[in-house]
């Protein structure tokens, strides 16, 4: 079990260089192509190896590990301290580092769904502007209205809930601290995450790293995923209100004003530089580009990778 | 791919083709990391890749699936263990005695591989009974500073095992006879 879990972990790892090997050396900017090599990165570990046991179980046998594989963590067994060999203490330090992330990424999201939930109570009937923002970008976007509530509340909530039917959250602190150009913009940025169903996305996500939580490759790929959902949105709003320096600005002001009464400081400062990353990439790049990854190159890719993590063993 | 793949049907097939070549290079790195990465530990140790150094009989017998119980009354501890999963699967272990070194190897399906056991370059050779119906064979050969090194091999069904030992042959043989009555 501690050998197929530690192999898990060396085929993410092992995925997750190769995506972003692969990402860096084909310039792929484009957030959806991206995000779909991110999710590739977090299903390999998940699906591809438990398929090699399945397969073909002679890969773990000595003959294959010493004939064969391109790396096998057996030929590290001289190095021990105490009995313990350095590949299996390797093996747990990566495991904890997986857990610490998971954690890391876990307890503000529980907290922030916990928090959402606690001020539900309080909705009030949404403004004219508020609505009006809602109505443009489901036109712009061609999508269904979804159900918008507004928070009684100081602070500045926006989110985009609910697996089935999505609702908009905003709360009254947000309408008052945005301008309505840079409400506007906010609100397509949370559209277009109703658009390509991200909350479902978003579970889906916090699934496989929980399933996979002591892989530290897994938790990684799950936050560049993220990120890349996040860029995908903002892509999408960009092109819905036609001025990236308002979706900047609003960007920016939710940012400085997260409270940090449930957040920890570092935690604060991580999702500001993020936030801020993603301005920078706004302002930076253009809408206009393609996916152009032709299907033939990633199935190639697919298959050289599978072929290396084939010759891997744990 | 960021930039919009050309109109020209040149210009596309162009850039299919590096893309192809980056890939290959990423795919080619990850690859030689890996085996340079599983290389290390033989360079370090001096052991060619596919010989382990097992910390205890227990791990030997796990990587080979040879039983090494038996061996037990022939020494006190084990110097160092060697084992090989292919050819065939095999083990060296080099047993701390008194007097003089002794080197136990045992192998399954096939004789010992020379990773483990260079072959011997024998001046000398008989045949010598161990047990009714099983006789060993014994080889004498000089090493480069003059002493005699004796080498005595026996099969037993798949299971083949060779001693190596540089003090006298009668003490050699009475180990040889000690692990052939304690074989089930």
């Amino acid at each position: 079990m501690g050998r197929r879990a530690a192999e898990c972990i060396l085929h993410g790892i092992v995925t997750a260089v190769v995506v972003m090997m692969v990402l860096r050396a084909q310039r792929i900017r484009n957030p959806e192509a991206r995000l779909r090599c991110w999710l590739f990165a977090m299903a390999v570990p998940l699906l591809g190896t438990p398929l090699f046991w399945l397969l073909s179980p002679w890969r773990l046998d000595e003959h294959f590990r010493d004939r064969w594989a391109l790396f096998s963590a057996s030929h590290s067994s001289p190095w021990a301290w105490h009995g313990v060999e350095l590949a299996t203490a390797l093996a747990w330090l990566l495991a904890f580092a997986g857990a610490a992330l998971f954690l890391r990424d876990v307890i503000p999201f529980v907290l922030d769904f916990a928090r959402g939930r606690s001020v539900k109570r309080t909705a009030t009937s949404p403004s004219a502007v508020l609505a009006g923002a809602v109505e443009r970008a489901a036109a712009a976007l061609s999508i269904a209205l979804p159900r918008l509530t507004l928070l009684q509340s100081q602070h500045p909530i926006l989110s985009c809930r609910g697996l089935r039917k999505p609702v908009i959250v905003a709360s009254t602190g947000l309408c008052e601290m945005l301008s309505p150009d840079e409400l506007a913009a906010a609100i397509a940025h949370e559209m277009a995450h109703v658009k390509h169903r991200d909350p479902m996305l978003g579970w889906g996500l916090m699934s496989v790293r929980a399933l996979c939580f002591f892989n530290p490759a897994v938790q990684l790929a799950a936050r560049a995923a993220a990120g890349e959902i996040e860029r995908r949105a903002d892509r999408s709003a960009a092109c819905v209100v036609g001025n990236t320096r308002s979706l900047v600005d609003s960007l920016r002001k939710l940012a400085g004003s997260a409270s940090a009464s449930h957040l920890s400081r570092s935690w604060h400062r991580l999702r500001v530089a993020a936030i801020e990353e993603r301005c920078q990439a706004l302002l930076r790049e253009k809408n206009t580009d393609p996916t152009a990854i032709s299907p033939w190159m990633l199935l190639a890719t697919a298959m050289g990778l599978g072929a290396i993590l084939f010759l891997t063993v744990a | 791919m960021d930039a919009p793949f050309a109109q020209n049907p040149d210009m596309r097939s162009r850039e299919f083709v590096a893309g192809g070549w980056r890939t290959l290079v990423v795919l080619a790195s990850v690859a030689l990391a890996l085996r340079t990465v599983d290389a290390i530990p033989g360079w370090l140790s001096g052991l060619p890749r596919g010989v382990h150094l097992c910390p205890s009989l227990r791990e030997a017998e796990a990587r080979t699936g040879l039983r090494l119980d038996r061996i037990a009354p022939i020494a006190r501890t084990a110097g160092s263990i060697r084992a090989t999963a292919s050819p065939v699967p095999a083990v060296a272990i080099v047993l701390d005695d008194d007097r003089s070194q002794l080197t136990f190897f045992r192998s399954r399906g096939g004789s010992i591989p020379t990773l483990l056991r260079p072959p011997p370059s024998a001046f000398h050779e008989i045949a010598v009974p161990l047990k009714p119906g099983l006789s060993a064979s014994l080889k004498a050969e000089r090493q480069a500073d003059g002493s005699v090194w004796q080498d005595l091999e026996w099969s037993e069904g798949e299971i083949t095992t060779a001693l190596r030992f540089g003090g006298r042959t009668v003490e050699l043989l009475r180990v040889a006879r000690q692990l052939v009555e304690a074989a089930p």
